[in-house]
């Protein structure tokens, strides 16, 4: 299981700083919720540790290497775009928008990347892919289109997707915001099942009951710097940081 | 219902329950019976001309109408649509990609092809294909400017008439095809690339497996557009002087001076091609159509019984 490391991340969208210096670690198996109001650099933050985003300067090191950057004596250099597919293919990401490719069924969007990236037989794919599939609850849905499936069911097949690859490292960003609040439950219940099989996840969310519930780390965010961080109960009960404690009085 | 609600005697209360069951009454409706006199004498009208008027010469159409000459011409024309159909549908995708880099000669290269190859008459660009032999009488491998050639052609040898007819509609049909590709591509989300990408698929693979088969449901409405017209543009290599089905039936014509009757054979040829096509292409729609809201799920119906 990976450890990932922040160490002075910064990011800007050309004059704008979105992110300001961002320090933190997660352990193996350690579930880290960042919360914080919208604009704050919490997505953007997560799509640099998979190098969908390009950091401005500072580093993130996935199982301490960083995604992006070969190190040769003294300089970073920059990865083959080959190298950058490998790592990138070991990390997991589910988002807002589900992202599921439109053109194929559930059980073809599960099989896409063992089949097509990692080289593993169809009919093995089949079957690990069939085996995911029922442990989102959807094994009864594998051959639906994505626009015939309720946005909870194609957020679960989403996750299914991303673990169908094998990574070590889940990113989540807003998993449950573009769903209806009664479709919310059933994705938070996988996740949950998730974070308990061990899986390293950073999970960007406004779901504060999860985050209680199910976070090793709760880290909140806010202009681009982390302003306060620590145990779930510590953060989101008993807030050091006026700032924390004003955003959280509007969202719980 | 109510028992203290306004008072409405059974009797006097109007059954539209009842009144729904049986046949409703038509209106009748004159403005219909005047359009459909006044439309059945002007077809009337248009078949008598065809019928009466001798110019049309129909045993004529008849005679000629499967000709060897003109069934030739067909084929040519049928081959030259294909050709020059499938080189713009290739270059065309590469036109594409190229346009869509972040490599900005990339991206220019592509900018300046569309721009020759629209900018200028594909009637001009088939003569200067049909007389490239005038600009580069031989064509050959070696070291440019100054060295021999190892190996060298005579280039109305390797660039025939024909070849001239396909590269002239083919290279042409590109720069317009890539602008149609470009849109299909951009139709596509964001968020599906970004996806394809994080899991570790390159840009290329991204596009092959996951943007481009999106975008095709985008793309055949117009490029079918394109094989249609296509088809009757091919009529302009009669500049060039290659056999196609109009040039065939000029010829026969130039014979026996019969103009109409030959145009109307080379026009029924041309509309019985264009209505295959059209019938494939509605075939490749709905192929293309996989995953839209539109199609139905099979194991959705079983559940619902």
């Amino acid at each position: 299981m990976a450890t990932v490391e922040f160490l002075n991340v910064h990011k800007s969208f050309g004059p704008v700083e979105v992110l300001k210096g961002i320090d933190f670690r997660v352990e193996p198996s350690q579930v880290v919720c960042l919360i914080g109001p919208s604009g704050s650099g919490k997505s953007t933050l997560l799509r640099c540790v998979n190098h969908l985003e390009v950091t401005t300067s500072g580093a993130i090191l996935v199982n301490d290497r960083m995604i992006g950057y070969d190190v040769h004596g003294e300089r970073l250099v920059e990865a083959s775009d080959a190298e950058i597919d490998r790592r990138r293919s070991t990390i997991g990401m589910v988002f807002q928008n589900f992202n599921l490719f439109g053109h194929m069924t559930a059980l073809e969007n599960v099989m896409f990347g063992p089949t097509k990236l990692l080289r593993i037989p169809k009919a093995q794919a089949e079957t690990e892919a069939r085996e995911l599939l029922a442990r989102v609850g959807l094994a009864d849905r594998a051959n639906n289109y994505p626009s015939q499936l309720s946005g909870g069911q194609q957020q679960r097949v989403a996750i299914a997707r991303a673990l169908a690859m094998k990574p070590d490292l889940m990113l989540f960003d807003e998993p449950t915001s573009a769903l209806d609040p009664e479709l919310v439950g059933e994705v938070l219940d996988v996740m949950k099942q998730l974070a308990a099989s061990g899986m390293t996840m950073i999970v960007v969310t406004h779901e504060m009951g999860f985050a209680r519930e199910v976070a090793d780390v709760v880290v909140f965010m806010d202009d681009g710097v982390i302003v306060e961080q620590g145990l779930p109960d510590d953060v989101l009960l008993n807030p050091q940081h006026d700032r924390t404690r004003s955003f959280l009085s509007k969202v719980l | 219902m109510s028992p203290t609600g306004t008072v409405v005697s059974e009797h006097e209360r109007i059954d539209y329950v009842a009144m729904s069951g049986r046949p409703v009454l038509k209106r009748r409706r004159p403005g219909q019976i005047v359009s459909v006199i006044v439309i059945a004498f002007l077809i009337v009208l248009a078949a008598g001309t065809l019928v009466t008027n001798p110019g049309f010469g129909w045993v004529t159409v008849g005679k000629y109408l499967f000709d060897t000459r003109i069934l030739a011409g067909l084929l040519l024309t049928l081959e030259l649509t294909v050709i020059a159909e499938v080189i713009g549908f290739a270059v065309g995708m590469i036109l594409a990609v190229m346009r869509m880099s972040p490599n900005r000669l990339i991206a220019g290269v592509a900018g300046v092809y569309i721009w020759f190859f629209r900018g200028t008459p594909l009637l001009v660009q088939l003569l200067f294909w049909g007389f490239a032999a005038a600009l580069f009488p031989t064509i050959g491998i070696g070291i440019p400017f100054i060295g021999p050639n190892f190996i060298e052609w005579n280039t109305n040898d390797v660039i025939s008439l024909m070849g001239a007819a396909i590269l002239g509609l083919g290279l042409n049909e590109a720069a317009y095809t890539a602008e149609i590709i470009r849109a299909g591509l951009l139709s596509v989300p964001a968020g599906q690339s970004e996806a394809s990408r994080a899991m570790g698929f390159s840009h290329l693979k991204t596009l092959w497996y996951v943007v481009i088969p999106q975008s095709m449901k985008v793309i055949i409405p117009p490029i079918g557009n394109n094989v249609i017209s296509m088809l009757k543009t091919t009529s302009l290599v009669i500049v060039i002087g290659v056999g196609d089905l109009l040039y065939n039936a000029q010829q026969i014509y130039a014979q026996n001076l019969k103009q109409i009757p030959l145009l109307i054979v080379a026009s029924i040829w041309y509309i019985v091609l264009t209505t295959i096509l059209s019938w494939f292409q509605s075939r490749l729609e709905k192929r293309y159509s996989r995953g839209t809201a539109r199609t139905v799920a099979k194991p959705a119906r079983k559940e619902a019984r």
